[in-house]
């Protein structure tokens, strides 16, 4: 009886080792046999385009109308965070500046890259910062499977907390200034909102995406994507609290614009 | 008389309690001290019979053990004054207290009430602003910017007053906190006011106390000009427990009601200029 038991228990444990999923191993792993494949061939579409090569979209995201009043952020919930600033703080969530530019957009290609050889995930980690008991950046982009930094640069605790559906979500205490750990997304998703358990008004977006084509516009709301392969795409511009805007865009090997209007 | 035999030998102030700043805590003080001079007396009673037995039984006087021990019914005595001891105080003050402190509500109309909502890992406080009515909360409308998903759109939400951690109280006037939270347990204590309640997501549990010291008067009494009254968490929430406090301000009728009257001019600004906001976490 007892040895029965024990094969059967062997049995089991090998059966779910075995069955097990390893996190996104799949998608990534799909892409690049098939980009490898396609690579050189041109599409169909492309044949009446000239002598193809990479082109890049720039443009520049607006906001219509008004610009919303920003709600003033209650640093005096925390005194270091308040000492850090010399006045009030308005919050991030819709930042516009001069002509409606507006910041914090994440522009990318959301459909048409199949096909296209995607550049290898490059090694470089970028940061996300914590200073003055607030996010920087505000919105992060990143590849599949690119580690990126967090980083504490103040001096009180900070509670990381990264809300991610298709991505694992986490729960990281930095409370020594300085610290820094690195993370990093297996999935693709737009976006996985990171907030701060510690300081509630604090936010980030971190975009995981499967390609390199995208940008996120700063302070006077333009940006550039470079190094796309000839081809239609549709673009997306994503904001965190706005109704997102697409356009489809051709590039053909020069420089192709393609401006967003935000309505509120 | 009580609270007189009380103040003759205040052992709470010796052992480093901190000063009692409202009405509720001067009966509980007393309770404190009370059981305090009754540990002591209770300390040198047995502290007398431990020396006592070590000396009378000593071996050199008892080589042999005795099983008979201290004789005469002065131990039975001894007992009963315990007992009536400890009933006196448990009848007499401690049920009283609480009795007192959970029935005898002021009534609404005559308390200053706040709403304050616990979260990991701050405190939340909300007032009613001067209309004295509390606006309509959604969670849908829950977000960085609006914490306690308050519809700005209600009328009776547009002079409504948020703040985090910055809890203010009128002197001398009966303040009536409804107390909940956000996501896990934590517990609202304001050691001074000896007033404490554990905050429980999904109820909203009352507790009342009147602050008679104002925060500029106790710094006075403390020789402390950092001195400020805490909010502390009183209930292990998290990795941000240790450091969940909000900072509370006691101060006179005027300048209460000028930093109502502030607090509500911006609010009603915020909510005219800045709409209702898109959407929240929840959506």
């Amino acid at each position: 009886m007892v040895k029965i038991t024990n094969i059967f228990s062997i049995f089991l444990v090998l059966f779910t080792v075995g069955c097990g999923k390893k996190p996104g191993a799949s998608k990534p792993m799909a892409e690049a046999p098939a980009g490898a494949a396609a690579g050189s061939e041109a599409k169909p579409a492309d044949a009446q385009a000239p002598a193809v090569g990479l082109g890049k979209i720039t443009g520049k995201v607006v906001l219509s109308g008004t610009p919303p009043e920003a709600a003033m952020i209650k640093m005096d919930a925390d005194p270091y965070c308040k000492a850090h600033h010399s006045g009030p703080v308005a919050s991030e969530t819709v930042v516009v500046g001069a002509g409606g530019a507006l910041k914090n957009v994440l522009v990318y290609l959301k459909k048409g890259t199949q096909g296209k050889t995607i550049p290898p995930v490059p090694k470089d980690k970028p940061m996300l910062d914590q200073v003055g008991c607030q996010y920087v950046p505000h919105m992060l982009a990143v590849r599949v499977g690119q580690a990126f930094t967090i980083r504490n640069s103040d001096g009180t605790l900070h509670n990381v907390h990264a809300t991610g559906v298709a991505n694992k979500e986490f729960n990281l205490g930095q409370p020594v200034q300085g610290m820094s750990s690195d993370k990093t997304f297996n999935s693709p998703e737009v976006v996985v909102r990171f907030k701060c358990d510690v300081h509630p008004w604090m936010g980030a977006c971190v975009a995981v995406l499967e390609h390199p084509w995208f940008a996120v516009t700063g302070d006077d709301g333009t940006f550039t994507i470079a190094n796309v392969p000839a081809g239609t795409y549709t673009v997306e511009a994503w904001h965190e609290a706005l109704p997102a805007q697409t356009a489809e865009v051709t590039v053909a090997g020069a420089e192709t614009p393609a401006n967003f209007t935000f309505q509120k | 008389m009580w609270h007189e035999l009380n103040s003759w030998l205040d052992l709470s102030r010796l052992t480093g309690i901190a000063p009692a700043a409202s009405e509720q805590a001067v009966a509980v003080d007393d309770l404190l001290n009370g059981v305090h001079l009754f540990m002591l007396a209770l300390f040198i009673g047995w502290t007398y019979f431990f020396l006592q037995t070590l000396w009378k039984f000593r071996r050199s006087k008892n080589p042999k053990a005795d099983y008979v021990g201290f004789t005469g019914h002065g131990s039975t005595y001894v007992e009963i004054i315990v007992i009536v001891t400890e009933a006196a105080l448990l009848l007499g003050l401690a049920f009283p207290i609480w009795a007192k402190r959970v029935n005898e509500f002021p009534p609404l109309d005559q308390s200053v009430q706040i709403h304050v909502v616990a979260e990991q890992f701050a405190w939340n406080i909300h007032y009613p602003g001067p209309d004295g009515k509390f606006g309509r909360q959604d969670l849908k409308l829950v977000s960085p910017d609006n914490p306690l998903g308050i519809d700005r759109t209600d009328p009776n939400a547009k002079d409504d007053i948020v703040t985090m951690n910055q809890l203010h109280l009128p002197v001398n006037r009966d303040i009536t906190i409804l107390i909940t939270s956000k996501d896990v347990i934590h517990s609202f204590a304001l050691r001074q006011m000896r007033t404490c309640q554990d905050a429980i997501p999904g109820m909203r549990v009352p507790v009342w106390f009147k602050p008679t010291i104002t925060t500029e008067e106790m710094r006075k009494k403390l020789g402390n000009d950092k001195f400020d009254y805490e909010i502390m968490c009183a209930q292990l929430c998290g990795l941000g427990h240790y450091r969940m406090r909000g900072f509370v301000t006691v101060e006179t009728q005027e300048k209460y009601d000028a930093w109502i009257a502030e607090q509500a001019k911006l609010a009603q600004e915020a909510s005219t200029g800045a709409g209702q906001s898109q959407g929240g976490e929840y959506e």
